[in-house]
Protein backbone atom coordinates (compact mmCIF):
# COMPACT_ATOMS: atom_id res chain seq x y z
CA UNK A 1 0.00 0.00 0.00
CA UNK A 2 2.87 2.38 0.87
CA UNK A 3 4.30 2.41 -2.66
CA UNK A 4 1.00 3.76 -3.87
CA UNK A 5 1.38 6.91 -1.79
CA UNK A 6 5.02 7.43 -2.59
CA UNK A 7 4.42 7.47 -6.30
CA UNK A 8 1.64 9.91 -7.16
CA UNK A 9 2.55 9.86 -10.85
CA UNK A 10 1.63 6.17 -10.99
CA UNK A 11 -1.72 6.90 -9.45
CA UNK A 12 -2.17 9.72 -11.94
CA UNK A 13 -1.34 7.39 -14.79
CA UNK A 14 -3.78 4.79 -13.54
CA UNK A 15 -6.43 7.44 -13.06
CA UNK A 16 -6.21 8.78 -16.59
CA UNK A 17 -5.93 5.27 -17.97
CA UNK A 18 -9.20 4.40 -16.30
CA UNK A 19 -11.00 7.48 -17.51
CA UNK A 20 -9.63 7.11 -21.00
CA UNK A 21 -10.67 3.51 -21.33
CA UNK A 22 -14.09 4.24 -19.96
CA UNK A 23 -14.70 7.04 -22.41
CA UNK A 24 -13.24 5.35 -25.41
CA UNK A 25 -15.47 2.30 -25.44
CA UNK A 26 -18.86 3.75 -24.79
CA UNK A 27 -20.09 3.82 -28.37
CA UNK A 28 -22.78 6.34 -29.08
CA UNK A 29 -23.69 6.99 -25.46
CA UNK A 30 -21.33 8.53 -22.94
CA UNK A 31 -18.41 9.45 -25.18
CA UNK A 32 -20.46 11.27 -27.80
CA UNK A 33 -22.53 12.94 -25.08
CA UNK A 34 -19.42 14.22 -23.36
CA UNK A 35 -17.78 15.32 -26.59
CA UNK A 36 -20.85 17.18 -27.83
CA UNK A 37 -21.18 18.86 -24.42
CA UNK A 38 -17.48 19.67 -24.31
CA UNK A 39 -17.41 21.11 -27.82
CA UNK A 40 -20.56 23.22 -27.42
CA UNK A 41 -18.89 26.13 -25.58
CA UNK A 42 -15.67 25.76 -27.59
CA UNK A 43 -17.19 25.69 -31.09
CA UNK A 44 -19.63 28.49 -30.33
CA UNK A 45 -17.56 31.65 -30.75
CA UNK A 46 -19.91 33.75 -28.67
CA UNK A 47 -19.52 31.37 -25.72
CA UNK A 48 -15.80 30.98 -26.27
CA UNK A 49 -14.88 34.66 -26.17
CA UNK A 50 -17.12 35.38 -23.19
CA UNK A 51 -15.59 32.50 -21.21
CA UNK A 52 -12.09 33.66 -22.04
CA UNK A 53 -13.09 37.18 -20.97
CA UNK A 54 -14.25 35.89 -17.57
CA UNK A 55 -10.86 34.30 -16.99
CA UNK A 56 -9.01 37.35 -18.31
CA UNK A 57 -10.94 39.72 -16.10
CA UNK A 58 -10.50 37.49 -13.06
CA UNK A 59 -6.74 37.37 -13.58
CA UNK A 60 -6.67 41.11 -14.22
CA UNK A 61 -8.52 41.88 -11.00
CA UNK A 62 -6.30 39.56 -8.96
CA UNK A 63 -7.27 38.03 -5.63
CA UNK A 64 -10.02 37.06 -4.77
CA UNK A 65 -11.63 37.56 -8.21
CA UNK A 66 -9.12 35.26 -9.88
CA UNK A 67 -10.70 32.26 -8.16
CA UNK A 68 -14.12 33.69 -7.29
CA UNK A 69 -15.31 34.50 -10.82
CA UNK A 70 -14.49 31.06 -12.28
CA UNK A 71 -16.29 29.49 -9.32
CA UNK A 72 -19.34 31.75 -9.46
CA UNK A 73 -19.79 31.28 -13.20
CA UNK A 74 -20.38 27.48 -13.39
CA UNK A 75 -22.44 27.47 -10.21
CA UNK A 76 -24.82 30.19 -11.44
CA UNK A 77 -24.73 28.72 -14.94
CA UNK A 78 -26.47 25.62 -13.60
CA UNK A 79 -29.54 27.72 -12.74
CA UNK A 80 -29.66 29.02 -16.31
CA UNK A 81 -29.17 25.50 -17.66
CA UNK A 82 -31.93 24.21 -15.39
CA UNK A 83 -34.29 26.85 -16.79
CA UNK A 84 -33.27 25.76 -20.29
CA UNK A 85 -33.79 22.07 -19.55
CA UNK A 86 -37.25 22.49 -18.06
CA UNK A 87 -38.19 24.86 -20.89
CA UNK A 88 -38.78 28.07 -18.95
CA UNK A 89 -39.03 30.77 -21.64
CA UNK A 90 -36.40 33.51 -21.24
CA UNK A 91 -36.32 36.06 -24.05
CA UNK A 92 -33.20 37.59 -25.56
CA UNK A 93 -30.75 34.82 -24.71
CA UNK A 94 -28.59 35.32 -27.80
CA UNK A 95 -28.55 39.09 -27.22
CA UNK A 96 -27.58 38.50 -23.59
CA UNK A 97 -24.68 36.25 -24.63
CA UNK A 98 -23.42 38.83 -27.15
CA UNK A 99 -23.77 41.62 -24.55
CA UNK A 100 -21.78 39.51 -22.09
CA UNK A 101 -18.87 39.38 -24.55
CA UNK A 102 -19.11 43.14 -25.23
CA UNK A 103 -19.31 44.06 -21.54
CA UNK A 104 -16.65 41.68 -20.24
CA UNK A 105 -14.31 42.53 -23.11
CA UNK A 106 -14.79 46.26 -22.51
CA UNK A 107 -14.20 45.86 -18.76
CA UNK A 108 -10.89 44.16 -19.49
CA UNK A 109 -10.01 46.71 -22.19
CA UNK A 110 -10.65 49.66 -19.88
CA UNK A 111 -9.01 47.91 -16.92
CA UNK A 112 -12.17 48.35 -14.85
CA UNK A 113 -11.83 47.40 -11.19
CA UNK A 114 -15.30 47.43 -9.61
CA UNK A 115 -15.93 46.02 -6.10
CA UNK A 116 -15.95 42.24 -5.88
CA UNK A 117 -19.71 42.00 -5.35
CA UNK A 118 -20.37 43.95 -8.56
CA UNK A 119 -18.00 41.83 -10.64
CA UNK A 120 -19.45 38.61 -9.19
CA UNK A 121 -23.04 39.73 -9.78
CA UNK A 122 -22.27 40.78 -13.34
CA UNK A 123 -20.56 37.50 -14.15
CA UNK A 124 -23.40 35.61 -12.46
CA UNK A 125 -26.04 37.36 -14.60
CA UNK A 126 -24.13 36.56 -17.78
CA UNK A 127 -23.68 32.96 -16.62
CA UNK A 128 -27.47 32.58 -16.63
CA UNK A 129 -27.64 33.38 -20.36
CA UNK A 130 -24.83 31.01 -21.25
CA UNK A 131 -26.24 28.26 -19.05
CA UNK A 132 -29.69 28.62 -20.61
CA UNK A 133 -28.23 28.26 -24.11
CA UNK A 134 -26.40 25.07 -23.10
CA UNK A 135 -29.43 23.76 -21.23
CA UNK A 136 -31.84 24.06 -24.16
CA UNK A 137 -29.63 21.75 -26.23
CA UNK A 138 -29.04 19.30 -23.41
CA UNK A 139 -32.18 17.11 -23.54
CA UNK A 140 -31.70 16.48 -27.29
CA UNK A 141 -28.13 15.22 -26.89
CA UNK A 142 -27.12 11.56 -27.12
CA UNK A 143 -26.48 11.33 -23.39
CA UNK A 144 -27.76 14.40 -21.52
CA UNK A 145 -26.14 13.35 -18.26
CA UNK A 146 -22.63 13.27 -19.66
CA UNK A 147 -23.33 16.25 -21.95
CA UNK A 148 -23.80 18.42 -18.87
CA UNK A 149 -20.47 17.25 -17.42
CA UNK A 150 -18.85 18.01 -20.78
CA UNK A 151 -20.01 21.59 -21.12
CA UNK A 152 -19.24 22.47 -17.50
CA UNK A 153 -15.72 21.08 -17.92
CA UNK A 154 -15.20 22.96 -21.21
CA UNK A 155 -16.42 26.19 -19.63
CA UNK A 156 -13.95 25.77 -16.79
CA UNK A 157 -11.09 24.97 -19.16
CA UNK A 158 -11.82 28.17 -21.12
CA UNK A 159 -11.80 30.14 -17.86
CA UNK A 160 -8.43 28.66 -16.98
CA UNK A 161 -7.09 29.55 -20.43
CA UNK A 162 -8.30 33.11 -19.91
CA UNK A 163 -6.67 33.21 -16.46
CA UNK A 164 -3.45 31.82 -17.92
CA UNK A 165 -3.35 34.58 -20.52
CA UNK A 166 -4.50 37.20 -18.03
CA UNK A 167 -1.64 36.45 -15.65
CA UNK A 168 0.79 38.17 -18.03
CA UNK A 169 -0.91 41.44 -17.01
CA UNK A 170 1.56 41.68 -14.11
CA UNK A 171 4.13 42.99 -16.62
CA UNK A 172 3.57 46.35 -18.37
CA UNK A 173 3.73 44.85 -21.87
CA UNK A 174 1.51 42.00 -20.75
CA UNK A 175 -1.06 44.45 -19.42
CA UNK A 176 -1.27 46.06 -22.85
CA UNK A 177 -1.63 42.62 -24.46
CA UNK A 178 -4.44 41.67 -22.08
CA UNK A 179 -6.26 44.97 -22.64
CA UNK A 180 -5.89 44.51 -26.40
CA UNK A 181 -7.35 41.02 -25.98
CA UNK A 182 -10.27 42.54 -24.10
CA UNK A 183 -10.83 45.06 -26.91
CA UNK A 184 -10.80 42.24 -29.44
CA UNK A 185 -13.39 40.31 -27.43
CA UNK A 186 -15.60 43.41 -27.12
CA UNK A 187 -15.40 44.02 -30.88
CA UNK A 188 -16.32 40.41 -31.60
CA UNK A 189 -19.25 40.78 -29.20
CA UNK A 190 -20.39 43.86 -31.10
CA UNK A 191 -20.16 41.86 -34.33
CA UNK A 192 -22.36 39.12 -32.83
CA UNK A 193 -24.78 41.71 -31.52
CA UNK A 194 -25.10 43.44 -34.92
CA UNK A 195 -25.56 40.05 -36.59
CA UNK A 196 -28.40 39.22 -34.19
CA UNK A 197 -29.95 42.66 -34.64
CA UNK A 198 -29.80 42.56 -38.46
CA UNK B 1 -20.15 -6.17 -23.96
CA UNK B 2 -16.36 -6.29 -24.04
CA UNK B 3 -14.31 -7.08 -20.94
CA UNK B 4 -12.86 -3.58 -20.36
CA UNK B 5 -16.33 -2.09 -20.45
CA UNK B 6 -17.60 -4.79 -18.16
CA UNK B 7 -14.95 -3.94 -15.62
CA UNK B 8 -15.44 -0.20 -15.82
CA UNK B 9 -19.17 -0.23 -16.35
CA UNK B 10 -20.16 1.69 -13.24
CA UNK B 11 -17.60 4.41 -13.70
CA UNK B 12 -19.51 5.50 -16.81
CA UNK B 13 -22.34 6.73 -14.63
CA UNK B 14 -21.92 10.43 -13.74
CA UNK B 15 -22.91 9.89 -10.11
CA UNK B 16 -20.34 7.09 -9.74
CA UNK B 17 -17.68 9.32 -11.24
CA UNK B 18 -18.47 12.64 -9.57
CA UNK B 19 -18.81 11.45 -5.97
CA UNK B 20 -15.45 9.67 -5.57
CA UNK B 21 -13.74 12.47 -7.49
CA UNK B 22 -15.19 15.18 -5.27
CA UNK B 23 -14.58 13.20 -2.08
CA UNK B 24 -10.97 12.51 -3.06
CA UNK B 25 -10.33 16.15 -3.94
CA UNK B 26 -11.91 17.24 -0.67
CA UNK B 27 -9.80 14.88 1.45
CA UNK B 28 -6.65 15.95 -0.37
CA UNK B 29 -7.49 19.62 0.02
CA UNK B 30 -7.88 19.19 3.79
CA UNK B 31 -4.23 18.11 4.13
CA UNK B 32 -5.19 15.19 6.35
CA UNK B 33 -2.46 13.11 7.94
CA UNK B 34 -4.60 9.96 8.04
CA UNK B 35 -5.15 9.57 4.31
CA UNK B 36 -4.01 5.93 4.41
CA UNK B 37 -6.57 5.01 7.03
CA UNK B 38 -9.25 6.90 5.13
CA UNK B 39 -8.49 5.17 1.84
CA UNK B 40 -8.36 1.74 3.51
CA UNK B 41 -11.70 2.43 5.22
CA UNK B 42 -13.12 3.52 1.87
CA UNK B 43 -11.87 0.33 0.22
CA UNK B 44 -13.37 -1.87 2.94
CA UNK B 45 -16.68 0.02 2.86
CA UNK B 46 -16.85 -0.18 -0.93
CA UNK B 47 -16.13 -3.91 -0.86
CA UNK B 48 -18.84 -4.44 1.74
CA UNK B 49 -21.25 -2.35 -0.29
CA UNK B 50 -20.47 -4.29 -3.46
CA UNK B 51 -20.94 -7.62 -1.66
CA UNK B 52 -24.19 -6.31 -0.28
CA UNK B 53 -25.39 -5.32 -3.72
CA UNK B 54 -24.40 -8.75 -5.06
CA UNK B 55 -26.35 -10.73 -2.50
CA UNK B 56 -29.32 -8.88 -1.18
CA UNK B 57 -29.25 -5.12 -1.38
CA UNK B 58 -30.41 -3.32 -4.46
CA UNK B 59 -30.59 0.35 -3.57
CA UNK B 60 -31.22 3.04 -6.15
CA UNK B 61 -29.61 6.00 -4.47
CA UNK B 62 -28.36 7.95 -7.46
CA UNK B 63 -30.08 11.11 -6.23
CA UNK B 64 -28.31 10.85 -2.87
CA UNK B 65 -24.95 10.30 -4.58
CA UNK B 66 -25.44 13.38 -6.76
CA UNK B 67 -26.56 15.58 -3.87
CA UNK B 68 -23.56 14.39 -1.86
CA UNK B 69 -21.16 15.16 -4.71
CA UNK B 70 -22.75 18.61 -5.22
CA UNK B 71 -22.34 19.42 -1.52
CA UNK B 72 -18.77 18.12 -1.47
CA UNK B 73 -18.01 20.18 -4.58
CA UNK B 74 -19.32 23.27 -2.82
CA UNK B 75 -17.16 22.50 0.23
CA UNK B 76 -14.11 22.27 -2.05
CA UNK B 77 -15.02 25.55 -3.77
CA UNK B 78 -15.47 27.25 -0.40
CA UNK B 79 -12.24 25.62 0.85
CA UNK B 80 -14.09 24.70 4.02
CA UNK B 81 -11.76 23.22 6.57
CA UNK B 82 -12.11 22.35 10.21
CA UNK B 83 -9.27 20.12 11.29
CA UNK B 84 -10.45 19.28 14.76
CA UNK B 85 -10.21 15.79 16.19
CA UNK B 86 -13.94 15.40 15.78
CA UNK B 87 -13.70 16.36 12.14
CA UNK B 88 -10.97 13.78 11.56
CA UNK B 89 -13.43 11.10 12.63
CA UNK B 90 -15.98 12.84 10.46
CA UNK B 91 -13.73 12.40 7.43
CA UNK B 92 -13.41 8.69 8.20
CA UNK B 93 -17.18 8.42 8.54
CA UNK B 94 -17.58 10.25 5.26
CA UNK B 95 -15.23 7.79 3.54
CA UNK B 96 -17.24 4.86 4.90
CA UNK B 97 -20.62 6.35 3.90
CA UNK B 98 -19.39 7.22 0.40
CA UNK B 99 -17.85 3.76 -0.06
CA UNK B 100 -20.96 1.93 1.14
CA UNK B 101 -23.26 4.14 -0.93
CA UNK B 102 -21.27 3.60 -4.11
CA UNK B 103 -21.15 -0.14 -3.45
CA UNK B 104 -24.86 -0.47 -2.71
CA UNK B 105 -25.74 1.51 -5.83
CA UNK B 106 -23.66 -0.80 -8.02
CA UNK B 107 -26.05 -3.73 -8.23
CA UNK B 108 -25.70 -5.47 -11.57
CA UNK B 109 -29.02 -7.05 -12.47
CA UNK B 110 -28.36 -7.96 -16.08
CA UNK B 111 -25.19 -9.98 -15.43
CA UNK B 112 -24.53 -13.24 -13.63
CA UNK B 113 -21.63 -15.54 -12.84
CA UNK B 114 -18.18 -14.43 -14.00
CA UNK B 115 -19.55 -11.31 -15.66
CA UNK B 116 -21.09 -10.14 -12.43
CA UNK B 117 -17.94 -10.86 -10.42
CA UNK B 118 -15.82 -9.01 -12.97
CA UNK B 119 -18.19 -6.07 -12.95
CA UNK B 120 -18.15 -5.81 -9.15
CA UNK B 121 -14.35 -6.18 -8.95
CA UNK B 122 -13.91 -3.56 -11.66
CA UNK B 123 -16.26 -1.21 -9.87
CA UNK B 124 -14.32 -1.61 -6.62
CA UNK B 125 -10.95 -0.98 -8.27
CA UNK B 126 -12.29 1.97 -10.25
CA UNK B 127 -13.88 3.59 -7.21
CA UNK B 128 -10.65 3.19 -5.24
CA UNK B 129 -8.58 4.79 -8.00
CA UNK B 130 -11.18 7.51 -8.54
CA UNK B 131 -10.93 8.46 -4.86
CA UNK B 132 -7.22 8.03 -4.19
CA UNK B 133 -5.84 9.61 -7.38
CA UNK B 134 -7.56 13.01 -6.90
CA UNK B 135 -6.80 12.80 -3.17
CA UNK B 136 -3.10 12.40 -3.91
CA UNK B 137 -3.18 15.07 -6.60
CA UNK B 138 -4.98 17.66 -4.51
CA UNK B 139 -2.72 17.06 -1.50
CA UNK B 140 0.40 17.06 -3.68
CA UNK B 141 -0.61 20.17 -5.66
CA UNK B 142 -1.82 22.19 -2.71
CA UNK B 143 1.20 24.34 -1.96
CA UNK B 144 1.09 27.32 -4.29
CA UNK B 145 -1.76 29.76 -4.60
CA UNK B 146 -2.64 28.91 -8.21
CA UNK B 147 -2.77 25.21 -7.30
CA UNK B 148 -5.27 25.92 -4.52
CA UNK B 149 -7.32 28.01 -6.97
CA UNK B 150 -7.29 25.09 -9.45
CA UNK B 151 -8.66 22.71 -6.82
CA UNK B 152 -11.40 25.16 -5.82
CA UNK B 153 -12.38 25.69 -9.46
CA UNK B 154 -12.57 21.92 -9.96
CA UNK B 155 -14.84 21.72 -6.93
CA UNK B 156 -17.20 24.23 -8.51
CA UNK B 157 -17.24 22.19 -11.75
CA UNK B 158 -18.17 19.07 -9.82
CA UNK B 159 -20.92 20.89 -7.92
CA UNK B 160 -22.28 22.41 -11.15
CA UNK B 161 -22.13 19.09 -13.03
CA UNK B 162 -23.87 17.27 -10.17
CA UNK B 163 -26.71 19.79 -10.02
CA UNK B 164 -27.16 19.60 -13.79
CA UNK B 165 -27.19 15.82 -13.84
CA UNK B 166 -29.75 15.89 -11.01
CA UNK B 167 -31.91 18.29 -13.03
CA UNK B 168 -31.71 16.09 -16.10
CA UNK B 169 -32.62 13.02 -14.04
CA UNK B 170 -35.67 14.74 -12.59
CA UNK B 171 -36.66 16.04 -16.02
CA UNK B 172 -36.33 12.61 -17.62
CA UNK B 173 -38.32 10.98 -14.81
CA UNK B 174 -41.05 13.63 -14.84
Amino acid sequence: MIWFYKLPHRALFLFFLTIGTASAHTGSGSASGFISGFTHPILGWDHLIAMLAVGLWGAFLGNPSIWLLPIVFPLVMTFGATAGIVGTPIPGIEIGIAISAVTLGALVAFAARPPIWISSTLVGIFALFHGYAHGTELPQSANPLVYSVGFVTATGVLHLLGIGFGLIARWPAGKIAVQTGGSFIALMGIAFLSKIAS
Amino acid sequence: MTRPILVLWHVLWPSHLLLPLSTGLFFGQQQLNNKRIISILFLIATTLGLFGSWFFINLKIETFLLIASALTGLLIAAHASALTTLMRFGYMGMAVVVGLSLGFDSAQETLSGTGQVLSLCGSGISFFILLTAPMLLSSYFNQKNWQKIGIRVMGSWIAASSVLVLTVLFTLNA
